[in-house]
């Protein structure tokens, strides 16, 4: 039994070294000129857009020419008006191909993107073999920065599991030595000041520049936070067996909790940010009100049992079950808004470690079960259960090492809705449509995302009065735009009326004249039809762009 | 990784060598324009760059859009030391619609079998272009949008009139059930007065 509890104690680390790398996290959403894009102009700037608020001061754009030599030396801007996009002037490029290497520190988590993808100018293709973009990759958890993490939710769990289990259940007198306190304290001290150098190592840069820096901005909360924790923890310290330095314990973890949350996943951008924190926070505070107060009830049935103690052990028991109810619907809220899918459940890195956590949760559960309903109550009937009890919850503690260390994983990784979000909800696109003079004939054009970069294309061809399919042998469409070279797609038949391809022929932003080919002998068709091109982060358009008849 | 599918401008004319001669082959006037005047080039030369100035009437070329096709005869338009390119061969006709025309020759050519067909693309010659687009500064319909046009209308305006007749004949029996009803009161009426 110990040894499987010490094989779950170490899951975090298996996990660490066999998870599938994250594709993307701050990811890039479209780029303008696009990944693999031809140009007959060289561009004047290349314009990044992303899912996340780029930290511009700690982020890159580097443009390098076919030798590997940097076009240009100037550090990424936001664009004003636009802070997902991040953009670079270019000096006047020569004919050639150039690559576009990035690297995007997210504001808002402070994880680390990189990627790279190449575009042309003035030539027929980016040479034999090329690969127009390579994969984003998000850096990936680190053991020291899981390290760093768990100890300061272990931290925070046993201050704050200390403050709420001595006021509610000890009577405001915490067992072991004065010092304890300050110890967890010193404890989560030590991981934030490592969490710190673990990301301004991950970028680069000294930690003087990272906290100064937009992104360290909520390193800097986190930090403040502490101190006025620290000030508690001396303030209980020094009042010893009283409750309102314990509940001024209690409030300044949660506090730092909360600065914590505001960091993660849960502060992202979101129609629901505030219930994901709201949620988050419960969930957090909940752990630390049953996890870190195991702590202390440990060692509080330490020696002779006696009536106290087993009333004690009681009201921790009624007030951990509150505790567990709510990381159970708090969990479930949050595992939901990460993951939403089986398949990305079981195809990401992030769920993959939600399972695993749920796969921890599980037999913790089962052993607070075990205490609340037979030995608690046992407790309060016999004598020499005490044993009993410090066996599971000796148990509860070495599994809930293994999901704290879960959870330093998983604030490491990208949620896996983020990855999957294209795939999962099919992005709106842009629909133009038009008819042909002789109103013989209903085109409807739909680009999917309808950004600058890969896109699908769907043309539907039907007859104007009939609305019935029309039988076409040839659809093609024909991109031009003054900047770029004219370029031909020819579609494929996907069903009656139904015409489909892809590509990236929508290179650069602004308006593109996307020309419909339509052959029905003995009748031919040319429907030309304007199309607005965005980089992505906007509304997807529905009708915006109209079809142009002549 | 985005793969990339973008296929370059549309080369004015395909070069190809069947057997012992060298065919370029295209629209005699480039862009070709629905609605324009303009002919299938043939620059018919040898292997040494040539020109081959005796064809007679030996080889034709059919103009082939989607399942239409017509059977056209190839003209010289040289005359050796005179005027034109020598080599150069036309068959004209008008492109009445935009899109992927085929050149289907056969024929001999100095006595050697010949049966090649020429598709306009991307990588070989042009396609017909509406000419629309490259209208200024009033854009026109095309003779050929227009007799489209017409044709619809005329359509249209058929089955509007076969609509009038049926609702005509919707009115007539209308009145009729009309009438019918009057008379069944009348009589009714009448039988009631004399009860």
């Amino acid at each position: 039994m110990r040894r499987m509890l010490a094989l779950v104690a170490l899951l975090p680390l298996g996990v660490l070294l066999a998870g599938s790398p994250a594709s993307a996290h701050a990811a890039l959403q479209a780029s303008a000129p696009a990944a693999g894009a031809l140009l007959d102009q060289p561009p004047h700037e290349v314009v990044l857009a992303f899912s996340e608020r780029p930290d511009p001061s700690l982020s890159t754009i580097q443009i390098l020419d076919e030798h590997g030599r940097a076009v240009t030396q100037a550090n990424p801007k936001a664009v004003q008006g636009a802070p997902l996009r991040l953009r670079v002037g270019l000096p006047p490029l020569e004919e050639g191909v150039y690559a576009v290497s990035w690297k995007a520190l997210s504001a808002v988590d402070g994880h680390l993107t990189t990627g790279a993808f190449a575009f042309g100018v003035g030539v027929a293709s980016l040479g034999e073999g090329a690969q127009a973009a390579a994969p984003p990759h998000t850096v990936r958890p680190t053991a020291p920065s899981v390290a760093a993490r768990w100890t300061i939710y272990w931290s925070l769990a046993l201050l704050l599991g200390g403050a709420s289990t001595g006021v509610l259940a000890l009577g405001g007198r915490l067992p072991g030595r004065r010092w304890t306190l300050g110890a967890a304290w010193a404890l989560g001290m030590a991981g934030f000041v490592s969490l710190a150098a673990v990301e301004a190592a991950s970028v680069g840069v000294p930690i003087a520049t990272l906290l100064g820096s937009p992104a360290g901005a909520r390193l800097l909360r986190i930090g403040a936070l502490m101190v006025l924790l620290a000030a508690a923890v001396l303030w209980a310290t020094l009042r010893p067996g009283r409750r309102a330095p314990l509940v001024g314990v209690g409030i300044a973890a949660a506090g730092a909790m909360l600065a914590h949350i505001l960091a993660g996943h849960a502060g992202a951008p979101a129609s629901t940010r505030w219930l994901n924190i709201a949620a988050q926070f419960a969930h957090v505070a909940a752990v630390g009100v049953w996890i870190g107060g195991l702590g202390w009830l440990l060692a509080g049935i330490v020696g002779q049992e006696s009536p106290e103690r087993a009333a004690s052990v009681r009201r921790f028991s009624q007030v951990a079950t509150v505790a567990i109810a709510t990381v159970v619907v708090t969990g479930g809220l949050r595992a939901y808004d990460g993951v939403r899918s089986v398949g990305a459940a079981l195809d990401t890195g992030y769920g993959l470690t939600v399972l695993g956590k749920v796969a921890l949760f599980l037999p913790l559960a089962a052993l607070g079960a075990v205490n609340r309903f037979r030995i608690v109550p046992r407790l309060a009937r016999e004598t020499g259960r005490v044993h009993l009890l410090r066996r599971t919850v000796g148990g509860e503690l070495l599994i809930a090492v293994g999901i704290l260390g879960l959870t330093g994983v998983l604030a490491g990784l990208p949620p896996a809705t983020q990855l999957t979000a294209h795939e999962a909800e099919g992005p709106a696109g842009t629909v133009v449509s038009g008819s042909d003079f002789a109103t013989s004939i209903r085109v409807q054009l739909t680009i999917r995302p309808g950004t600058v970069g890969p896109n699908d294309f769907r043309v539907t061809v039907k007859d104007y009065d009939s609305g019935q399919p029309v039988d076409a042998t040839r659809v093609a469409l024909r991109f031009t735009r003054p900047d770029v070279g004219p370029a031909l797609l020819e579609l494929r038949k996907d069903a009656a009326g139904e015409w489909v391809g892809r590509g990236t022929f929508l290179a650069v932003q602004g308006t593109w004249r996307v020309t419909v080919i339509i052959e029905a002998p003995p009748e031919g068709f040319e429907l030309p039809l304007l199309v607005d091109v965005g980089m992505g982060e906007a509304p997807a358009q529905d009708g915006h762009a109209q079809g142009e008849r002549p | 990784m985005v793969l990339v599918g973008v296929a370059g401008p549309a080369a004015a004319h395909e070069r190809r060598e069947v057997g012992q001669q060298v065919f370029v082959v295209g629209f005699g006037e480039e862009p070709a324009y629905a609605g324009q005047p303009n002919s299938v080039q043939l620059l018919l030369s040898d292997r040494k760059e040539r020109p081959v100035t005796d064809l007679g009437d030996s080889l034709s070329v059919e103009v082939v859009f989607g399942d239409q096709r017509t059977k056209l005869s190839l003209e010289p338009r040289f005359v050796v030391g005179a005027f034109g390119e020598p080599g150069d061969y036309r068959a004209y006709f008008v492109p009445s619609r935009p899109g992927r025309y085929t050149f289907q020759f056969s024929g001999t050519v100095k006595g050697q079998q010949v049966e090649e067909t020429f598709t306009s693309g991307p990588k070989t010659f042009d396609d017909v272009q509406d000419p629309v687009e490259q209208m200024f500064p009033v854009r026109d319909p095309t003779t050929g949008q227009l007799a489209q046009r017409l044709d619809r209308e005329v359509a249209r305006l058929e089955r509007s009139n076969d609509n009038d007749g049926v609702a005509r004949g919707l009115g007539v029996a209308g009145v009729a059930v009309g009438l019918v009803a009057v008379v069944v009161a009348l009589v009714t009426v009448r039988r009631r007065t004399r009860a």
